[in-house]
């Protein structure tokens, strides 16, 4: 197997990179960490220009083609900026579920994804926080008409409060461990019964509980087949973890160059006087340049 | 020894502003205050306060400058300087650490120099706890440049309301807020010298190696008791966590290094009623908690899942635990500094336990 980079994604690497350091400086993301949205909505307008919302997908689907590698490369640049912008939760796994289901409303709901015009994120985990099917649980009643009833909690859900739309995994059928049963439905962040709950964490991450409280989907807005969810999730999230991998390791990447540079440079901590002092400590390394990654 | 837990249901009768009546000073002499009791009822104590979370308002007053005091302070001194603290009235803070000093602290530079009966304190310290709150500074300030770096440092008790001491906010990691202090033409009367000149290095060692003894792991046990009872309560993969081998086994080990410091200070204290040098133990619990910590708070990381990264406040949040939960990877990081790292307690421990050359 070769992994070692052709020169087009060098290329993108490059270009990937200066566009991060440029645009998401330290200072910008403490700021969007602490607004009301959590992401940073210029950047991500800027993603969308430059297409790096449409890579990964086949041009069939309104991609522009390229794999994992490429993405890969923007997701390490990402990660060593923490950059706050919701790429993985919507033009990857959302993106990814909407092109494989194929249906009316996932086409047209696709391609306002990929053109940035729409956030849509996956809301998959639950009181347990399990990663597999066995962790769906949250039960969804198919109505004789083909609309989908649901009741109950997603947590962990990040930038909910920014999105149009959720991805939402119910279990509609079959023993609570079954990978079958599983069924998939884009549901409006605004629709009756839909209630979200901001959860504050570690990272200043925009994470959500969302309570459905008898919230109806319309029957076109079940993805793929009922039952079959499963099937259309788990290559999308086997993809989504290596690029989280990719984005940690940018950040760990990052680390390290500050902490070199911080030894290289550090009498053992710097001296300030009150006039001169500010509310960045020079004594703390990396204060300038890291935080804490997702 | 018991573990003594909820024996005197601490959390109503915590002081707000300090700890209640008679708990400071419990094994100061009569004479100032104190009760005379024996150190095992200061670890009782500890243990009690640290399990609920007591705040410990004035912690350098009764712990490190009281400590000092009675070890080396003149009789003048102690009746002057104890009494304000057992009755929480006056403040002190930390003067040890400096930008160019931390762990290596025999190299602070923050100088002192005798003008008649007064000394002139020029330097600057950082990381300074309670700094911003207090009404003495509890100093280690070079006074004889010339002498070997170990015996030229003299402690001091130096008044903070005067114009040569100004402080700016430091906030760590954990939530709190420590201070740079900047000490520019401070004065400090002759007579609040604390110990004799050129012997402060005495104090500090004493302070750290010997009376204080802390029970810091009581943190990591109200933590763990919080994670076996959450562990019991939630589910994953269709059942319990407790139910589950490889979360067991996490629990165990965290048991044990709850239990093999709370060994260790119980020899350490051991050590201090019979008088023997208690030198070599308190740097081995010292280094076992420092270096338990980031462990257990990984373990803590691994049974709780993804939810470990919820701070405090929200329903899901797994354990609510004011001096650890998710927070306790950001403290490990704090608390291995505090007190000189652990690569310092094994220095000295190779030196001085087992009489290594340095």
């Amino acid at each position: 197997m070769d992994i070692d980079l052709e020169e087009h994604q060098v290329d993108l690497a490059d270009t990937a990179r200066r566009f991060f350091e440029s645009r998401s400086p330290i200072s910008a993301v403490r700021d969007w960490e602490a607004s009301e949205a959590g992401y940073a909505p210029e950047v991500w307008r800027e993603m969308a220009r430059l297409g790096w919302l449409r890579l990964g997908h086949p041009e069939s689907a309104g991609g522009v083609g390229g794999g994992v590698l490429e993405l890969s490369v923007i997701y390490q640049a990402m990660g060593r900026t923490l950059a706050p912008v919701p790429h993985l939760e919507s033009a990857v796994v959302s993106a990814g579920v909407l092109a494989a289901a194929g249906t009316a409303v996932a086409r047209e709901a696709l391609e306002q994804v990929l053109a940035g015009t729409t956030i849509v994120v996956p809301a998959l985990a639950e009181d347990d926080a399990g990663f597999g099917p066995d962790a769906i649980a949250l039960p969804g009643k198919l109505e004789a008409d083909g609309a989908l009833r649901l009741d109950g909690s997603k947590i962990l859900v990040g930038y909910a409060n920014s999105a149009r739309h959720l991805l939402v995994a119910a279990r509609t059928a079959g023993p609570s461990a079954a990978a079958s049963g599983i069924t998939l439905a884009l549901v409006d962040t605004a629709a009756a019964g839909v209630q979200l709950t901001r959860l504050p964490n570690l990272a200043g991450y925009p994470l959500y509980a969302t309570t459905f409280d008898s919230v109806t989907v319309d029957p076109q807005a079940v993805l793929g087949e009922a039952g079959a969810g499963w099937e259309l999730l788990a290559p999308v999230l086997d993809r989504a973890a290596v690029l989280r991998a990719a984005q940690i390791q940018g950040a760990a990447e990052r680390l390290l160059e500050l902490s070199v540079a911080y030894a290289g440079q550090r009498t053992p901590c710097t001296r300030v006087s009150p006039s001169s002092w500010t509310p960045t400590c020079s004594c703390s390394p990396g204060a300038a340049a890291t935080g804490n990654s997702t | 020894m018991v573990r003594g837990r909820g024996v005197l249901g601490l959390r109503h009768r915590v002081h707000p502003e300090g700890l209640g009546p008679g708990w400071i000073g419990l094994t100061w002499p009569r004479e100032y205050g104190g009760q005379g009791r024996p150190a095992i009822d200061q670890l009782i104590l500890s243990e009690e306060l640290t399990y609920r979370d007591a705040p410990l308002i004035n912690n350098i007053g009764w712990g490190l400058a009281a400590g000092a005091l009675l070890r080396g302070g003149t009789e003048a001194q102690k009746q002057k300087f104890l009494p304000p603290i057992l009755r929480t009235e006056v403040f002190w803070a930390e003067g040890y650490t400096e930008p160019e000093a931390g762990s290596d602290l025999a190299s602070l530079s923050t100088r002192a120099v005798r003008d008649g009966d007064e000394w002139v304190v020029n330097g600057q310290k950082t990381f300074t706890t309670w700094g911003s709150r207090a009404d003495m500074l509890y100093l280690a300030a070079r006074t004889d440049p010339e002498a070997p770096r170990h015996r030229g440092i003299t402690i001091f008790g130096l008044p903070v309301h005067q114009p040569g001491v100004s402080f700016a906010p430091l906030f760590n990691l954990g939530g709190g807020r420590q201070n740079h202090t900047f000490l520019d033409n401070a004065r400090v009367p002759d007579e609040n010298m604390i110990g004799q000149e050129g012997r402060g290095w005495d104090l500090i060692m004493g302070g750290f190696y010997g009376g204080n003894i802390g029970a810091a792991y009581m943190d990591a046990q109200q933590q763990l008791d919080k994670v076996v009872a959450y562990s019991k309560k939630a589910k994953r993969n269709g059942r319990r966590l407790i139910d589950d081998p490889v979360v067991r086994d996490q629990l165990a080990e965290m048991d044990l290094l709850v239990q093999a410091e709370r060994l260790l200070t119980y020899e350490s204290l051991s050590n201090v009623q019979s008088r023997r040098p208690p030198v070599f133990a308190g740097a081995i619990g010292t280094v076992v908690n420092k270096e338990s910590m980031t462990r257990f708070a990984e373990l803590t990381n691994l049974i709780l899942g993804p939810l470990a990264q919820l701070a405090a406040g929200s329903s899901w949040t797994p354990i609510d635990v004011a001096s650890g939960g998710p927070e306790a990877w950001f403290r490990t990081s704090i608390r291995n500094h505090a007190g000189g790292t652990p690569q310092v307690k094994r220095m000295v421990l190779a030196t001085r336990g087992l009489g290594l050359p340095r």
